[in-house]
């Protein structure tokens, strides 16, 4: 087990070495004065000061220096300052992390539970109405764009109906405030979780399938184990170990599509901020957003790595 | 398909002869495939119509006329008119060339450089391999539409390069897909047999594994069609994208973001958002019924 984390956790060093790599050259091909989002703005550096600066930063080093100078100060989280609010990069993001985290997260727990349970009821009645029903709306969640359901939802469940807040994370001087951040997350997350629950159900499906055909659950019928207990315990013991991959695989997407339901609803978030930033061409803090999801992507997937080798004895023996 | 799978087979394994002759020709096998056929030609009705409209439609996409607007469907207009008083049908199906040139156009290109890479990487082996994959797997683990932003913020936002950023960023899957499939191909006896009559490595390459490997291309593709579409409609959505006043799907849902727009207007913003949602789940269908049509080695 230690062999195969110590190989995963390789891998994912190798990724984040090549995700720096590919960031440092935006850096470097992103128009602008990389002094400019280096220097704190209470400095008000003059043309000379600024060359000199250059020259004693060595910015006309060759570029593997001043990439692996920029990794230093990348690994320490001084990431430059925004170049529209003058503040630390690494201090904006910390601000509106929590809150993508919590939508991606609620967004993640909405869609095992949907997902996982749909497959696996898609899988037992396989080629009932129930199960075209599922994967036909399976494929419907997948094609349809997040931030058109998300307006559907908002024009549906906010304006119409007035179930839930039209937009934002909060309301100011609300008399329950975990409340009514729960009020405030319900849409924006189901939209969001909706896609990956829809990749789980398909995925779910076909890993059940593939296990109820195994000898061990003709084993366990044979012994005369329940129905229920030989799909529970044999069954699905055994398809759910590979749903871990698929959601750590699928978390690129997850973030990808919370930059847009941010935008949709407003919430205050990474995605908001990126999408501003990226209006403002406030580039120091775009590509640190950039490194910073990828961060959150390549770490949840050595979690997932984790995660697997607990769960599964073949590898946690092996 | 089915002719090439035969010769690639060789003129020995009787058995695949046989079992090619027999089994229904390809558009017999997709027509059984209901929906992927109901999909087919639901797409051949959208691309037709976006194709002919500047030639059938009564109304210019872009000519404004300041009267006209915010107009609720009716019979002139079936979709209503935006707030500038053009007829939104047109600039629905007008958007739609838009959307389907820019997918088709990144898609060519992100297939043609995952084969060609997942060629390379399969069928040389060794450190080119070991690179190739470790480069798939860098920027898979890059949420793309981030890496969209980051690339069309930098390099500013405009049809073209919507195209050359998703083309260049959306390769990996077919990458690793052709990969596998020329890893698998490679061990098959026939490989063995041509290697043995001296087929040259350009010879195997292209009359033995480029040709095996053209069903989850096609499938890949196709499915690659519709994220593109999803991409750069969420892209265009932002803002980010495709510029008025050219029309595409997302970016006429742009105005929607306005809770006026939203509420009052919901014409302007349901026809484009539903051609997006239906053309993907089209795309989609078909995917799903081309891979059961054209897997030659999937009976039915």
């Amino acid at each position: 087990m230690t062999h195969y984390l110590v190989r995963r956790l390789l891998h994912a060093i190798t990724i984040l070495i090549g995700i720096s790599v590919l960031v440092f050259i935006f850096v470097e091909v992103a128009p602008g004065d990389a002094i400019d989002s280096m220097l704190p703005p209470e400095s008000m550096p003059t043309p000379e000061a600024k060359e000199a600066m250059r020259e004693r930063l060595g910015l006309n080093d060759p570029a593997p220096v001043r990439y692996v100078r920029w990794l230093g100060r990348a690994v320490q989280g001084d990431l430059g300052y925004s170049l529209t609010s003058r503040k630390p990069v690494t201090d904006i993001i910390m601000v509106r992390l929590p809150k993508t985290l919590q939508l991606v997260g609620t967004a993640m727990v909405i869609s095992v539970i949907v997902g996982v349970s749909t497959g696996i009821i898609s899988a037992i009645r396989q080629y009932s109405w129930i199960d075209y029903l599922a994967t036909f709306l399976s494929f419907f969640w997948l094609s349809i764009p997040g931030f058109f359901l998300g307006l559907m939802m908002i024009y549906l469940f906010a304006v119409k109906l007035g179930w839930f807040p039209v937009f934002g994370a909060s309301t100011a001087g609300a008399s329950n405030p975990i409340l009514d951040r729960l009020h405030h997350l319900v849409l924006p997350a189901t939209v969001l979780g909706l896609e990956l629950a829809a990749a789980l159900t398909r995925y779910t499906r076909a890993s059940l399938l593939e296990v109820l055909k195994a000898d061990y659950m003709r084993t366990a019928r044979a012994k005369g184990l329940r129905e229920r207990l030989v799909i529970v315990r044999h069954g699905l013991k055994n398809a759910l170990i590979p749903i871990i991959t698929v959601i750590a695989f699928r978390m690129p997407y997850l973030i990808s599509g919370a930059v847009v339901i941010e935008t949709v609803f407003q919430w205050p978030g990474l995605g908001l901020l990126t999408l501003n930033a990226a209006n403002q061409k406030d580039y120091p803090v775009v590509l640190a957003l950039a490194l910073a999801v990828t961060l959150i992507v390549v770490i949840s997937s050595f979690l997932a790595d984790v995660a697997y080798s607990i769960v599964d004895p073949r590898i946690r023996l092996g | 398909m089915s002719a090439i799978a035969a010769t690639s087979t060789g003129p020995v394994d009787s058995a695949t002869l046989t079992r090619v002759r027999t089994r229904p020709g390809f558009w017999t096998r997709l027509s059984r495939h209901r929906v992927a056929l109901i999909s087919l030609i639901f797409l051949v009705f959208m691309g037709l119509a976006a194709l002919l409209t500047p030639y059938v439609s009564p109304y210019d996409p872009y000519a404004m006329s300041l009267g006209d607007g915010g107009q609720t469907p009716s019979l002139q207009h079936p979709l209503g008119t935006d707030k500038l008083g053009r007829d939104n049908l047109t600039r629905v199906f007008t958007g739609g060339r838009v959307s389907i040139a820019v997918a088709l156009c990144a898609v060519a290109i992100s297939s043609s450089l995952g084969t060609v890479l997942g060629l390379m990487a399969g069928f040389r082996g060794g450190w080119i391999d070991a690179i190739i994959m470790r480069l798939t797997d860098i920027f898979m683990a890059f949420p793309l539409f981030v890496l969209l932003i980051v690339l069309v913020s930098i390099l500013g936002s405009s049809a073209k390069n919507v195209v050359l950023i998703l083309g260049f960023f959306s390769w990996m899957g077919t990458a690793r897909l052709v990969r596998g499939q020329v890893l698998a191909v490679m061990n098959e006896p026939y490989i063995e047999a041509a290697t043995s009559t001296g087929a040259k490595a350009d010879q195997l390459l292209l009359r033995h594994v480029l040709p095996n490997s053209f069903v989850p291309i096609v499938v890949a593709s196709t499915l690659g069609v519709a994220n593109a579409m999803l991409s750069e409609a969420a892209l265009s959505f932002l803002g980010l994208g495709i510029q008025p006043p050219t029309p595409s799907w997302g970016n006429m849902l742009n105005t929607a973001q306005s809770l006026q727009v939203l509420v009052n207007e919901p014409w302007v913003w349901i026809g484009p958002g539903a051609a997006i949602a239906c053309t993907v789940l089209a795309i989609n269908f078909l995917g799903d019924g081309l891979r059961d049509a054209l897997d030659p080695h999937l009976q039915r």
